[in-house]
């Protein structure tokens, strides 16, 4: 076994997603340049012009053509990636549903990026979110570290011939993306022994001098029957996602946990929900409310499709209450993670949908426990409370 | 920021022009002269009164009226040196702001 | 230990780019490190905020600093705009100002004339002092949290040839000069 020489520094997401998809041995790219994901585009860009990447770095004119030909190359065979935020995720909207339905294994970066009007270039999860039901699996990372390590393990995922769909990773814009944070970078042979090439002929092939059509016209029953596999492709994606991140740990030495990450949940009373960055801030409050004795702890979605059921049933029966909080707002319903976990809460755990930092406004590990502490202390007062949704901003929980 | 958080019912103005309209007005972006590392002088002596750089600052705090050659607005003037760089006489120098 | 720092400058001085060096440096000597830039109006002069977090411990969160242990100011002009009130909570900040004269700020203060450093050492690009660098020569000097050997060696990440030699110059520059100049 060779030794171990990893490379610790800091590093901003955005060069952290360049590294992995070098290291992942990608060998094309297409993308278009997009506050807070430029970075991404130029430092590939630099690493293929200088030869430091073996791979073939597409200059597109949109978005949209950005997936139409990272999605055709992954059709010819080779591993593929993109990378987008917000309006450009937008843009090429219509090509998402084709990647995901033609079941081609890509990975996309979307760095995380308010949807405008009004214009706004700061973070909140609405933008990759649009995603939901197309198909795609969807990754939120709360930190640098976990963004490499979650865009090494996208391809891995993508490219499991048990699943062949695309994968997007959400990592938030700015406290993220241009964030510089530790990180450790493994060996390339640790990366190769983990993920080897791409069986290029999954899950089929174009190539020359063969005649066939993908998605063409059909009957409507083989419709349904192509949108039933895919579920079914996404439910063997749980166990893929799962093993991936255990033979990541195995070679590489840091896992995760699969779909979620349990944060201090044992024996906790009051369960917390969240995904992406901003987690790391609940943890804090977490442990700001333990030491106050509160049981308390944090059920951190990883991926949010496939969803993890499973593990939210078995996290939320037996609580006492249940708090989700959204950097996203599904209009005329509620946060969309509140709508999602809304299903498994049980009519007499009580329960808070929190609807906070959209548009990138800053919630602190301060407010965080504050709220935790209203909804505790409402819990407490009137012996059950369901809202489902209430807003934060300026120091305030509301009701409109 | 620790203060008991109670859910109170909050009657919004669903007006959305409030969030959305933004009409132009002096100073809108605050007082950029506050800005500044370096201040645009110009040698009125120098200047041939030409509109150059009344045209290109991208602030609009230059005034010209021909035959009175320039005034720069310097509550406003954010210290680009646009103003400097086009004047086809050198009329206007970049000065450092006293720190 | 944990300390949090806040960078304020104007948009165009390099904040963010110091910000970054000072965390690899930071990781260098072992320690964990984070820094947020607060970016918006992203143009020319403007105040800019950026975040700087130090810690012995992994650091999870990636809320604001509203509270800093430390403020560097990167031009004295700066505090005539922004009022420090919003900074002061439980703790009281030391402050760093890059200042060729004492500046009152009711605490604990340090000066160096950080832009005086980069105009004889020739750090201007385009008609810019370049006062990044040298500020965190004098930050290893306020903070002792690293050398200034690791800060010289993670410039050579950074820059290259007579740049880097220029940055070399500013920051052992800045570390002697920086002095205490605390006026209440
Ligand atoms: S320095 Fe810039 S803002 Fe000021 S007057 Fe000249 S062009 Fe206008
Ligand atoms: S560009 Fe120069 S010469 Fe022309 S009006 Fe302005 S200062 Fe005068």
């Amino acid at each position: 076994m060779k030794s171990r020489e990893r490379i610790k520094t800091a590093m901003i997401g955005n060069h952290a997603v360049a590294q992995a998809v070098k290291m992942a041995r990608v060998k094309f790219i297409a993308a278009y340049p997009i506050t807070p994901q430029t970075i991404i585009v130029e430092r590939i860009a630099e690493m293929v012009e200088r030869g430091e990447m073996e791979a073939e770095f597409v200059n597109v004119e949109s978005e949209f053509a950005a997936l139409s030909t990272t999605m055709g190359a992954a059709m010819a065979g080779v591993r593929a990636f993109t990378a987008t935020s917000s309006h450009g995720l937008l843009y090429m909207y219509e090509l998402t549903w084709w990647t995901a339905g033609a079941r081609v294994p890509v990975v996309m970066a979307v760095v995380n990026r308010a949807i405008g009007p009004p214009w706004n270039i700061h973070t909140d999860h609405n933008d990759i979110l649009t995603l939901r039901d197309s198909g795609w699996i969807i990754a939120m990372a709360e930190n640098v570290q976990e963004t490499f390590d979650m865009t090494i393990q996208a391809f891995k995922i993508a490219e499991d011939p048990k699943v062949m769909l695309p994968v997007a990773i959400g990592l938030e814009g700015f406290i993220l993306s241009h964030t510089a944070e530790y990180i450790e970078l493994p060996d390339q042979w640790e990366i190769d022994q983990f993920l080897p090439p791409r069986d290029p002929d999954k899950p089929y092939r174009f190539r020359l001098g063969e005649k066939f059509s993908i998605g063409n016209l059909g009957e409507d029953a083989n419709h349904m029957m192509l949108k039933i596999a895919a579920m079914k492709a996404m439910y063997n994606a749980k166990k893929v996602i799962e093993e991936s991140d255990h033979l990541y740990e195995k070679i590489i030495g840091r896992g995760y946990g699969g779909l979620v990450e349990r944060y201090r949940l044992d024996d906790a009373k009051y369960v917390l929900l969240s995904t992406g960055a901003w987690s790391g801030t609940i943890k804090d409050a977490v442990d700001m409310l333990r030491d106050e004795g509160y049981s308390v702890g944090l059920l951190r979605l990883r991926f949010i499709r496939p969803f993890p059921t499973e593990e939210i049933l078995k996290t939320l029966s037996g609580s006492k209450g249940v708090i989700v909080f959204d950097r996203d707002i599904s209009l005329g319903k509620s946060g969309v993670l509140a709508t999602e976990v809304l299903d498994y809460v049980d009519r007499d755990i009580s329960f808070w949908g929190v609807v906070a930092g959209l548009g990138g406004v800053d919630v602190s590990s301060k407010e965080f426990a504050s709220i935790v502490k209203g909804f505790v202390g409402e819990v407490e007062r009137e012996g059950f409370t369901r809202r489902e949704t209430v807003y934060y901003l300026n120091n305030e929980v509301f009701e409109i | 920021m620790s203060r008991k958080i109670i859910v109170k019912k909050i009657d919004i103005d669903i007006d959305p022009t409030k969030y959305l309209v933004a009409r132009p007005k002096k100073g809108a972006a605050g007082r950029t002269g506050l800005w500044r590392t370096f201040r645009p002088v110009v040698k009125l002596d120098k200047c041939i009164d030409c509109g150059i750089c009344w045209l290109y600052c991208p602030e609009d705090v230059i005034f010209w009226e021909k035959g009175l050659k320039i005034k720069i607005d310097y509550e406003y003037c954010k210290g680009c040196g646009i103003c400097s760089s086009v004047c086809p006489v050198k009329a206007i120098e970049m000065v450092r702001e006293e720190e | 230990m944990k300390i949090e720092i806040l960078f304020l400058s104007r948009g165009g001085q390099g904040a963010v780019t110091a910000s970054r060096i000072l965390a690899s440096t930071l990781v260098e000597e072992g320690l964990y490190a984070q820094a947020i830039p607060e970016f918006g109006a992203e143009r020319r002069g403007a105040v800019v905020k950026t975040y700087i977090r130090a810690s012995t411990q992994p650091i999870k969160t990636h809320e604001m600093i509203k509270n800093p242990d430390l403020i560097v100011v990167f031009s004295r002009g700066i505090l005539d705009i922004i009022d420090l009130k919003i900074f002061i909570g439980d703790k009281n900040p030391v402050f760093l100002i890059n200042s060729s004269t004492p500046v009152k700020t009711g605490f604990k203060t340090f000066v160096v004339d950080a832009t005086g450093i980069a105009i004889k050492t020739g750090l201007v690009v385009a008609g810019w002092p370049v006062i990044n660098t040298a500020l965190l020569g004098s930050l290893s000097k306020v903070t002792g949290l690293y050398r200034l050997e690791t800060l010289i060696k993670i410039l050579g990440v950074f820059f290259k040839g007579e740049l880097l030699e220029k940055n070399i110059e500013a920051v052992k520059k800045a570390y002697e000069q920086t002095h205490e100049a605390t006026q209440i």
